[in-house]
């Protein structure tokens, strides 16, 4: 049995695999940043279409394995147009209640402005005389939009709603 | 020049234009993006390996030092079938070898992706529709190597027209690489066996080692070559003792590249996620087998019922136990299927229907085989015939609803009555004209009918059958 074929190609391969794991150590040396994995992860896809209706979309489901560990947000664009979304909390950096407002808008596909104290556009729809007003539960309003997420909140977000208009949402729900 | 030399080619290229044609349908519609997210995991792999040389992709198996939960909604997959949960993305990836992922987020990365968002299935299905059109290529010519022309093309007939075998063959899974690596190394090992020439056993042992680095499960492969060169080898075992370490040697070199690869980036994590990978819970339970020939899955959760997989498995089986003039040839498509069974078995792990694809090109091999055996041998033409029933059976119950299928309900039991009688009577009186006639005859139009049938069930599955998919 004539073994130099199998002596080269040993050789070869042992050399390949010296070569290749050099290689790779230049490469992420040269290539690899925290900011460019960040961009990696969460920059927005550039085929994909904003919409200007933040109630377009929803995340429907219900995460498992998380227990308690969610919070949901509705978006109501109107009376008749309205979006269910339900987040993990490990999802959620910051895991405050404008963090969450930008993940959605990035899951989404729509444009998000959120300062502390109060949203000034979700989609087209802009807010500079406060038409966004978010609540958890009927009587909290959400002043402060870098308080910490708590689990379980049920943000309701409504555009234009008198507080009449919140009301009966939360008593028919 | 004889004309019919010609037909083989002629034969090939049909095959190849409606493998073509049939896989690109709905190529980025059924599976529903997101219904394996490995789809896009494997391209993230590769994007990430290109852009910032670690790989980065979806796991959360224990052994990983950090997990970062991102929602990442690439083609929308939050709105239907990712639910509500962020993805554990790990860094850097070791589940598997990277090249599926590099062969996937490569082709993305040209497509213009450089984030993960950017990995639409519209990019990362593409490569494995080339594969799976060169899978039904690389299945005509094996069998045809190791049978003849007729077996090749009903075997490469059923494998272009299958709905199972063309919904699944598109999906970003490393099963769908390993496939035509499969059958390119089998292809080798089998020229090896004929001609003796060292290159194509180091073809052979070169194109099993590019397997390992898809996935570890193509030690199916390495396997197969190995125990076909023992069971081929001219001389026997004895002689065939060499080949085998060389061919052993030659393929599984290739780990070592999987192990650099590993080191240059984190050697500890490597070998923690190595162990975890094969500690994991043996899902598929006792039940695997059963379901194996049952139930034809094809994600994780959903079934796309396919007549021709369960034709396939009694096929196997008959082929195992008959005597035929090249009976140690079946062998070329038996060694195969059990090599990848004992993997299949001894991996476990989740009941997940892509680890089911590889069987699926060797089962229609066999099903060809006991086929073309059956139009020689009558104590064959009654169970040719009812391996066919299946198929047809299936695919008729899918394209007609049972208050519609009333209409034929006299001619199909009736029909199917008088025939079986007319197969049991071959029996008695093998040598009479009607039955060396009828019965090849009726196999024949049952075969084309369930190829027809077929591509008649295919056209049915659109996005909203899918949703119903059974």
């Amino acid at each position: 049995m004539n073994l130099k074929p199998l002596a080269v190609y040993l050789i070869a391969i042992f050399t390949l695999s010296i070569f290749l794991y050099l290689f790779l150590k230049n490469y992420s040396s040269t290539n690899y940043s925290k900011a460019k994995k960040e961009e990696l992860l969460s920059a927005p896809s550039k085929f994909k279409l904003n919409t200007g209706d933040p109630c377009m979309h929803s995340v429907y489901g219900d995460p498992a394995g998380v227990q308690e560990n969610y919070i949901k947000i509705n978006l109501h664009c109107s009376k008749s147009n309205s979006s269910t979304n339900t987040l993990a909390l490990e999802g959620i950096s910051p895991d405050t209640y404008s963090g969450a407002l930008y993940l959605l808008a990035n899951v989404n596909v729509f444009e998000a402005g959120v300062i502390p104290e109060r949203i000034d556009k979700l989609g087209n729809l802009i807010s500079d005389n406060n038409q966004w007003r978010c609540f958890i539960g009927q009587n909290r309003e959400i002043k402060n939009f870098n308080e910490k997420l708590k689990q379980k909140d049920t943000i309701n977000c409504f555009y234009e709603f008198s507080f009449e208009d919140v009301k009966k949402y939360y008593e028919n729900n | 020049m004889k004309i019919t030399r010609f037909f083989p080619i002629v034969f090939l290229i049909t095959i190849v234009l409606v493998s073509f044609y049939l896989r690109s349908i709905n190529l980025s519609k059924i599976p529903y993006p997101g219904e394996s997210m490995d789809e896009y995991s494997f391209a993230w792999v590769g994007l990430s390996l290109i852009r910032t040389g670690i790989p980065i992709g979806i796991s959360g198996i224990t052994g990983y030092k950090n997990t970062d939960f991102r929602y990442i909604n690439v083609d929308q997959v939050f709105r239907g079938s990712a639910k509500g949960n962020p993805f554990a993305i790990n860094s850097p990836w070791f589940d598997h070898p990277p090249l599926l992922g590099l062969v996937a987020g490569g082709f993305a990365y040209l497509m213009g992706g450089r984030v993960f968002e950017d990995t639409q299935v519209n990019f990362i299905r593409k490569p494995m529709f080339f594969f799976g059109v060169i899978s039904v290529c690389l299945l005509f010519y094996y069998t045809k190597k190791v049978f003849g022309i007729k077996e090749a093309i009903i075997a490469s007939a059923i494998y272009a027209t299958s709905p199972l075998a063309i919904i699944s063959s598109r999906m970003v899974q490393a099963e769908n690489l390993l496939i035509p690596l499969f059958l390119a190394s089998l292809t080798a090992t089998y020229l090896y066996l004929q001609k003796q020439q060292g290159a194509l056993l180091y073809a052979a042992g070169i194109l099993a080692g590019i397997s390992l680095l898809v996935k570890l499960s193509g030690l199916a492969i390495v396997l197969s070559c190995t125990f076909l060169i023992l069971y081929f080898y001219p001389g026997g075992i004895k002689k065939a003792v060499p080949s085998v370490l060389i061919f052993a040697v030659v393929s599984l070199a290739f780990l070592i590249f999987f192990i650099s690869y590993g080191a240059a980036f984190d050697f500890g994590q490597f070998l923690s996620i190595f162990t975890s990978n094969s500690n994991r819970i043996y899902s598929i339970g006792p039940l695997a087998f059963f379901d194996l020939m049952t139930a034809t899955k094809i994600t994780a959760s959903r079934y796309l019922t396919d007549g021709f997989v369960l034709a396939g498995w009694f096929s196997s089986f008959l082929l195992f136990v008959l005597p035929s003039e090249k009976k140690k040839h079946e062998m070329y498509i038996l060694i195969p299927l059990v090599c990848y069974l004992v993997i299949f078995l001894l991996f476990g792990s989740e009941p997940y229907g892509w680890y089911r694809f590889p069987f699926i090109p060797f089962l229609f091999a066999a099903i060809a085989r006991i086929l073309m055996l059956s139009l020689r041998n009558p104590d064959l033409f009654l169970p040719a015939f009812l391996i066919l029933l299946i198929p047809a059976g299936v695919s008729l119950s899918k394209i007609i609803s049972i208050e519609k299928f009333q209409e034929l309900a006299g001619i199909w039991r009736w029909g199917l009555a008088g025939l079986l009688f007319i197969y049991l009577f071959s029996y008695a009186k093998p040598k009479s004209k009607m039955v060396k006639i009828l019965i090849p005859v009726t196999l024949i139009c049952l075969f084309v009918l369930s190829i027809y049938l077929n591509l008649e069930y295919f056209r049915k599955i659109t996005p909203q059958y899918w949703q119903n998919a059974t």
